[in-house]
């Protein structure tokens, strides 16, 4: 293959830890503007695949806000699995060593980018893991 | 590293494995130390050829009793990801969302499968 590389071009590991960064702050501040910072006016942000999806910053903002976690209430850690063009999965796990949420959550979270980096489409596959230590 | 027409063609071969639940095609997908996953929290992954031969007919659907349909959202690497949904035509029919995560060998066999699935909810469903 002569540019193995090329169907990477739409999205580079930059902008994958950029908007983690920018995803990660906003769910810490809960900040209308942090949220609105990462999604581009009339993105798509699905909480559950198969189910009706936030769309646009407003309803975004919205549902964020009603579905907040308190800052300090998770751990989180990710790592990039997959890049072609526009897209990104993203492999995380997510811990809330306490309250209402409390447990282990395995995400995959698939991204899809605007060129200026912010997402357009964004889905959470979240599963509850039984038991055992928070690990990728 | 794969490509999106090896990763078509393991889909594929995927599909003829759900179908005719020979172990023959169930092995062909697989390397011999293989791990399948059948959800990503899964405690007890089935390990190796006899192992998914084994799980697999334990679990095994009729060739008429669901409909599938995948679509490949990446390929990097060894990675190949697929947006999938599963119906078993069961009265009202039952829905899951997968994703597929698959790891290929250059022969176009899975060291890895992971299946994210996910229920979906009929009262909610978009």
């Amino acid at each position: 293959m002569s540019a193995p590389d090329a169907r990477r071009s739409g999205t580079d590991e930059g902008t994958v830890q950029n908007w983690m960064d920018g995803y990660r702050c906003a769910w810490e501040s809960n900040a209308p503007d942090d949220i609105r910072a990462i999604f581009t006016e009339d993105a798509v942000y699905r909480g559950r695949p198969g189910q009706p999806a936030w769309t646009g910053h407003a309803e975004i903002v919205a549902g964020w806000l009603e579905h907040a976690d308190e800052p300090g209430s998770t751990t989180f850690a990710w790592e990039t699995l997959a890049r072609e063009g526009d897209l990104a999965v993203v492999r995380c796990v997510t811990t809330y060593p306490r309250g209402p949420k409390q447990g282990t959550y395995d995400n995959m979270w698939v991204i899809e980018f605007a060129p200026d980096g912010r997402a357009r489409e964004f889905t959470d596959w979240w599963i509850p893991r039984p038991t055992g230590p928070a690990a990728l | 590293m794969t490509d999106h027409a090896a990763a078509e063609d393991w889909f594929r071969r995927y599909v003829v494995a759900w179908d005719s639940n020979d172990p023959d095609d169930i092995r062909g997908l697989f390397t011999e130390d293989a791990v399948y996953r059948a959800w990503p929290g899964d405690p007890e992954p089935w390990i190796g050829h006899d192992g998914i031969v084994a799980g697999w007919l334990a679990h095994a659907d009729e060739p008429d009793d669901h409909e599938f349909e995948h679509r490949l959202l990446a390929v990097d690497g060894d990675v190949a990801i697929a947006r999938c949904v599963t119906r078993y035509l069961d009265s009202p029919p039952v829905v899951y969302d997968n994703l597929f995560v698959v790891r290929l060998t250059d022969d176009g066999r899975a060291t890895e499968f992971t299946d994210w699935v996910i229920k979906r909810d009929p009262d909610t469903a978009a």
